[in-house]
């Protein structure tokens, strides 16, 4: 191995250290070089807030979109999350309004060539829900608060 | 300065430059790769293309970059010459061109989805261990290269440091990423984060579907109502990412962490939902291939079936 190479190898190893001490001490997360951070936080009330889509029939029912083969390429997780930023953002409603109406179109392309067996939808909404926890999970389907927050309908 | 006068640069040289056959670490880039070729080979990246831009809050790697989702029918090409890449750096065909193909492509199409609300942990550590593997020798054994190299008359490369620092490179990188979750923990959490009822109230939240993907086991409801089984499990997780790496040093160490680190993200699958399998597939470095190579043509040598046979 020559000194050049051995220097070089070196550089790489030093610098992986210090950008992962460095994301450490800031307590940052500036993907690759991440402290994975996630459930680091203390979770301390037997509740859970998130955010969920439902989508809207013609006959005005609401049909959970759950699955990640309604949201693709999104899933469940990527999608709460990308909404709540989306609603910090300065021009949060706008941007809400477009991601749904983005979401919609291609839930329905998506349907129509028959990429999943969802009903037809004409509409779709975004809650905010809180579930207090039960220790079966039994009130998955029930809510304790469930906030509009945007919503897409036709006309 | 030589390593007379820093006894420090001795150590150093020896643990990362050590000269070392390239077995192993062509074993490893084999399987490395393989894995990954398996892992996505159905994914499909373009579909990103088409992703309304109300959903784009770019990642700092790629704000500075000034990266953009590309179109459907580029991300799909980027997507095909990617796995193309990945399957000749599996083989070892073309490596010096193939791994810094994944590598380059593998951060963009890896990166994009996390622009786009949410980033997720799992794969970034593959970004760079695909880095560390692109600018090492990793396809001078179990390649096709190699074989080439050996019908054109070239002689077997000799042990060598550059055999040895990338794997070593991939296993720094593994503990590194691992005592940070740990820490942030500890940090963001502190003792409680081990003695309350934090553990219980996760594995309960995962149940109503907020990963991405549902837990496999409804086991983690059941481990939530035994409080000091939640606790237990808190426990286990602070030793094993703060521990980690003691692997780096300790060859007892190497036996119960990297396992154990395996075991606990196969148990937040089953438990909690959220995949890891990335982070499994980078756990192949710890195994010493060469060595287990070595021990299945030893065993095959001893099979009573061959002792009568002189050709074997």
């Amino acid at each position: 191995m020559t000194n050049r190479r051995r220097v070089f190898a070196t550089a790489i190893i030093l610098v992986l250290i210090g950008v992962h001490e460095c994301e450490l001490v800031r307590d940052a997360e500036d993907w690759p070089i991440c402290t994975y951070s996630m459930y680091a936080g203390l979770e301390q009330e037997w509740a859970i807030t998130t955010n969920r889509l439902v989508g809207v029939r013609e006959d005005g029912g609401e049909v959970p979109l759950q699955a990640a083969r309604y949201l693709y390429p999104f899933d469940q997780s990527r999608m709460a999350g990308g909404l709540d930023v989306i609603l910090w953002a300065p021009d949060g409603q706008r941007r809400m309004i477009e991601a749904l109406r983005d979401v919609l179109r291609r839930y329905e392309v998506r349907r129509r060539s028959g990429a999943h067996d969802g009903p037809h939808l004409v509409g779709i909404r975004a809650y905010r829900v809180r579930h207090e926890l039960e220790p079966d999970a039994n009130n998955f389907a029930r809510p304790s608060r469930r906030q509009l927050l945007s919503e897409v309908l036709p006309g | 300065m030589s390593e007379r006068h820093l006894p420090f640069l001795g150590s150093w040289n020896r643990y990362w430059f050590a000269p070392e056959s390239p077995a192993n670490l062509g074993l490893c880039r084999c399987l490395f790769f393989s894995a990954l070729c398996v892992c996505y080979w159905n994914q499909d990246f373009s579909a990103w293309g088409d992703v309304s831009l109300a959903f784009w809050f770019p990642m700092t790697l790629f704000t500075r970059l000034r990266l953009l989702p590309f179109t459907v029918p580029a991300l799909s090409l980027m997507t095909e010459v990617w796995k193309v890449s990945l399957a000749f750096a599996a083989v070892g065909l073309a490596t010096r061109v193939a791994t810094p193909v994944a590598f380059l492509l593998g951060t963009y199409l890896l990166g994009l989805p996390h622009n786009f609300g949410k980033m997720h942990h799992f794969d970034a550590m593959l970004v760079l261990v695909l880095g560390i593997l692109a600018v090492s020798r990793c396809g001078a054994a179990w390649s096709v290269d190699r074989v080439i190299a050996q019908a054109r008359g070239k002689s077997e490369p000799e042990p060598s440091g550059e055999y040895r620092w990338p794997v070593r490179a991939v296993w720094l990188v593994l503990s590194l990423v691992f005592f940070g979750a740990g820490v942030s923990k500890l940090r963001h959490g502190g003792i409680a984060w081990v003695r309350s009822d934090n553990m219980s109230i996760t594995l309960v939240q995962h149940a109503y579907q907020i990963a991405n993907e549902n837990p496999a086991t409804s086991w983690g409801l059941w481990v939530a109502r035994v409080p000091y089984l939640s606790k237990l499990m808190a426990l286990g997780t602070i030793i094993i990412e703060t521990g980690y790496p003691l692997s780096l040093f300790s060859r007892r160490a190497r036996w119960f962490f990297p396992p154990a680190m395996c075991g606990a993200l196969v148990g937040i699958r089953l438990l909690m939902g959220p995949t890891f399998s990335q982070l499994v597939i980078c756990h192949l470095f710890w195994v010493p291939w060469d060595r287990v190579a070595c021990w299945f043509v030893r065993v095959g040598r001893r099979n009573p079936a061959d002792a009568g046979n002189p050709g074997t």
